[in-house]
């Protein structure tokens, strides 16, 4: 995973747990880091944060823990400790990482937030990506 | 019938290097290959009179093909026969605006034919199939493949309204109302003789043009995703959203091509905690913003009522905003597709069992086949599509195996078997079927309509010279 430069950051290794069992939003939010990870910006953010963050997408549960040199994906053992987690339905959460700021879910009650907001934050800005002019909802 | 290849032909049109020959002699699917002696790439009808004509002396067998991916060793040769390589035939003769309608060769591709109306800067469309870029629009329509505009539209082959074709005494035929009129624009009113050529898997002649419906296109096009979490909503769904007849499209996926669009080749075969069962995508067009809010109006009612009956759906999500979020997934989100978990997968094996069948069976089938296919430690990667007007539907269960592995050759073998039998227990009958299912179904086929398709092959093809075995001919 690393480009080899050594002027940036050094790449933290996205690791999926047990890929064959590995449930969806685990591989979305796998395929999400893998794409936001290319750029530099979001690798410096990324080497920097540290801490579990639950993803809870409808009755999908997926762990991101952001570790020194690694971050892994997989779904959160029994009484883990949780920094921060995001609760909403699959529409929501993919809005929220395509760049929509998520005011209008949350006062919708469609996302809950709960634990450190600052690192949520940090989070969003490492998975979201700016909309296209022409992007809609329903 | 080499020496006669080359010099009609010419040595560079003509392949005879083994090596070559065995890219020819098999496909993606556990069919057994069989190679020919020789590949002939041509590039006019009166070649191929003259090929059909010495080949038909000789009693040499000949299988056209343009990419072979049907999914189906329709195209694997006789062993010792000749290959028809038509993919350079490419042309698209003619384009009617007003009547709708392309005049088109065997070699034209999806994404050929694609650019040729974007050149043209046409308002008009086509049915896209979820085979590859490079696949021909004639060889799908001919088999009666499906596309993404096969619910409002029926199977590709409907789509014909006009054949040009080589008999086996090389002889050179017109249906429809080509055969009179200089515009093909209907397989009416004389007697439909397309149909001796569409759906016969090559077995009746050589498709040399093909006139083929266009559609309008719309300025406003939308693909909306529906994670249903139960197959009895899915197909409520479905037929519901079918008589609202506002879709150009309603299609569904199971949870396991998301799996392996994201990269894990082969999930476990059992859904995990919480996960949708089916993804349901609605294509939707409309002439203006307007009408696109009245339909999707009607989308959202309509899932409220399924949901009512005790179904759960995810709120319907803009495929272009998962494609945004999730760059990955963007070969889902134009025609034509290129599935590469499908069409290159690791062990490059890729089998299904494709049927159509009648609408108030689907959901117990699919039920069926997906408890087959766990028992048989395969991901029940299925395809659904209501067809027609909702009229019937698909029910496609595909796998993808290890081609060099005879373990899991024997295990997809086995299994595609199983298949076959529960769905056509169900009144589903498989399209594009390969020669095991030919064999497999043929006791329960009507033997007054097998015995006039074998009158037929003799009429068209005395020789018995046109892809023989395919359809039990």
């Amino acid at each position: 995973m690393n480009d080899g430069d050594a002027t940036e950051p050094r790449l933290p290794a996205v690791e999926l747990h047990d890929p064959p069992r590995a449930n969806l939003i685990s591989l979305l939010v796998r395929a999400m880091l893998d794409d936001r990870l290319a750029h530099p910006k979001a690798r410096t953010r990324a080497a920097r944060l540290r801490g579990a963050v639950l993803l809870r997408a409808s009755d999908m549960s997926t762990m991101l823990r952001f570790q020194p040199g690694r971050i892994t994906v997989g779904e959160p053992r029994e009484n883990a400790k949780v920094t921060a987690s995001i609760r909403g339905d699959m529409s929501s959460l993919l809005h929220l990482t395509a760049g929509q700021l998520p005011i209008r879910e949350l006062l919708a009650g469609k996302l809950t937030i709960f634990g450190d907001p600052i690192m949520l934050l940090r989070l969003l800005m490492i998975l979201r990506r700016e909309p296209k002019g022409d992007e809609r909802r329903i | 019938m080499k020496d006669f290849l080359i010099e009609r032909l010419g040595a560079d049109n003509v392949l005879v290097d083994p090596e070559v020959l065995n890219a020819y002699s098999d496909d993606s699917t556990e069919a057994d290959p069989a190679t020919p002696s020789v590949v002939a790439f041509v590039t006019t009808v009166v070649e191929i009179q003259a090929i059909v004509k010495e080949a038909a002396r000789l009693e040499v067998p000949l299988t056209a093909r343009v990419a072979g991916t049907n999914v189906g060793g329709l195209t694997i040769p006789s062993d010792g026969g000749i290959v028809l390589d038509l993919s350079r035939m490419n042309r698209v003769i003619s384009i009617e605006p007003d009547d709708m309608v392309a005049v088109i060769e065997p070699g034209v591709t999806q994404q050929g034919l694609k650019d040729h109306i974007a050149r043209q800067d046409l308002p008009l469309t086509f049915g896209f199939s979820l085979a590859p870029p490079h696949t021909s629009v004639l060889a799908n329509a001919l088999l009666g493949g499906l596309t993404n505009r096969s619910l409002k539209y029926g199977d590709q082959s409907e789509w014909i309204s006009g054949l040009e074709a080589v008999r086996g005494d090389g002889s050179l035929l017109r249906t429809g109302s080509w055969a009179l009129s200089d515009v093909p624009f209907a397989r009416m009113p004389f007697p439909d003789l397309t149909g001796l050529f569409a759906g016969w898997q090559g077995t009746t002649g050589i498709v040399t043009k093909m006139a083929f419906r266009l559609w309008p296109k719309h300025p406003i096009e939308r693909r909306y995703l529906l994670l249903c979490y139960d197959l009895p909503g899915v197909y409520a769904a479905m037929r519901k959203l079918c008589r609202a007849e506002i879709c150009d499209d309603i299609g569904g996926l199971s949870w396991p091509s998301a799996k392996m669009m994201l990269g894990v080749p082969r999930p476990d075969p059992n859904l995990q905690a919480g996960e949708p069962h089916f993804f349901l995508y609605l294509d939707l067009t409309a002439e203006t913003a307007a009408e696109m809010d009245a339909k999707l109006d009607v989308v959202k009612r309509t899932i409220r009522a399924v949901e009512g009956a005790g179904s759960r759906f995810e709120p319907p999500i803009e495929v272009d905003t998962l494609v945004h979020a999730i760059p990955q997934l963007s070969m889902f989100s134009e025609f034509p597709m290129d599935l590469e978990f499908l069409t290159q997968p690791p062990g490059a094996g890729l089998t299904w069992v494709g049927t159509y069948g009648p609408m108030s069976r689907v959901t117990e089938a699919a039920r069926a086949v997906e408890a087959i296919m766990i028992r048989h430690d395969t991901p029940p990667l299925i395809v659904s599509r209501a067809m027609r007007g909702g009229h019937f539907v698909v029910l496609r269960m595909i796998t993808t195996f290890d081609k060099s592995d005879p373990a899991d050759v024997e295990r997809v073998k086995s299994l595609n078997q199983s298949l076959l039998d529960e769905v056509t227990h169900r009144g589903f009958v498989m399209y594009k079927s390969p020669v095991w299912a030919w064999h497999r179904m043929a006791p329960q086929i009507d033997p007054g309509m097998r015995r006039l398709m074998g009158e037929l092959k003799v009429l068209l093809d005395p020789a018995a010279i046109f892809n023989p075995g395919k359809l039990g001919l």
